[in-house]
């Protein structure tokens, strides 16, 4: 079964800097249109399904945005 | 839900005041990992310099000392001496241990103090608005050489690395990369021997970082690290210099 998971974006701290968008192997992440508080584009993800949990974001994410979680079998 | 990832408690739950891309907020999470999977961070003691890092001990949740311009070794010489227990470590850039700190960095290794060093070179100085440190390429441009350092002018960048490696009492130098996932993994491993050689009380341990500043380089943060990439691994050579046996 394919293994599924969960990021989760500290939108208020994200300064914006892509480092995620460009590191993320299956390009699913991308920055929302809203600004945050402090005026920056803040990253997210646009197709949950395809992340693999590689982590490659989190490592070069400079400002501990994001959280990775594994979803067990008929989580949501 | 199982956690894969979740930022470190080495790193306090506030916004860092580093510009977007720095990479200080990696080299400051990568050692606070380290710090957090010892299970050191109520037993570790960190001195930060002046520099964009002047803030580090509002963002790692660990004991740390400020220190004056270039003097975090020799404040980490005296903790060392009256803590012989504790985990001892300055983060220094390069504006701050390669120019006015020079001669404490020098004199610490020489007495082998058993402290690390961790060194943040982005080639710049950061904090006072990008003027240019005696680590900045050749051709590079900074508010204070608009052209482009030149030889003629300011000579050929510092070699840390090169130059602590030298010293008999400095037992452990590397020079590592934070310029995508695989390499700063690697550079997290690196953090992880020198603080396991400190340990040991062998002698001086000190890794520098190769960092950008996005902001100061006037370069996009992706661009940035390819300019680390390309450019900065180009002269400043990434690797061991030196390691003690065992480990």
């Amino acid at each position: 079964m394919k293994r599924r998971f969960k990021l989760a974006f500290n939108k208020e701290k994200c300064k914006g800097c892509e480092l995620c968008i460009s590191f993320c192997p299956k390009k699913i992440l991308c920055l929302d249109p809203e600004v945050n508080a402090k005026g920056y584009h803040p990253a997210g993800v646009s197709n949950q399904e395809e992340c693999i949990g590689c982590q490659s974001c989190v490592t070069v994410c400079p400002d501990l945005c994001i959280s990775i979680y594994e979803l067990e079998e008929g989580e949501a | 839900m199982k956690t894969i990832f979740e930022p470190t408690k080495g790193m306090l739950p506030v916004d860092t005041s580093y510009c977007p891309g720095c990479s200080h907020g990696v080299a400051h999470r990568i050692i606070m990992e380290v710090l957090e999977e010892r299970g050191d961070l109520g037993n570790t003691i960190g001195v930060v310099p002046i520099g964009c890092s002047i803030n580090a001990h509002h963002f790692m949740n660990i004991d740390m000392c400020e220190s004056t311009h270039g003097r975090a070794p020799a404040i980490a010489s005296g903790i060392r001496r009256v803590q012989p227990d504790k985990v001892v470590f300055t983060y220094q850039g390069d504006g701050d241990l390669a120019s006015i700190g020079a001669g404490e960095i020098i004199h610490a290794a020489h007495r082998g103090e058993k402290f690390t060093t961790f060194f943040i070179n982005n080639g710049i100085y950061g904090m006072t608005g990008g003027q240019m440190a005696p680590t900045t390429l050749i051709g590079q441009k900074a508010t204070t050489c608009v052209d482009g350092r030149t030889v003629e002018q300011a000579g050929m960048p510092l070699k840390m690395c090169e130059i602590i490696s030298q010293i008999d009492c400095a037992v452990f130098v590397e020079r590592v990369i934070l310029n995508n996932p695989a390499n700063i993994r690697k550079a997290k491993a690196v953090v992880k021997k020198a603080l396991e050689i400190q340990d040991a009380r062998l002698g001086f341990t000190f890794i520098e970082f190769l960092s950008a500043c996005p902001t100061n380089w006037g370069l996009t943060p992706k661009d940035a690290l390819h300019f680390v990439e390309n450019d900065m691994a180009a002269y400043y050579p990434v690797k061991n210099f030196k390691c003690p046996e065992g480990f």
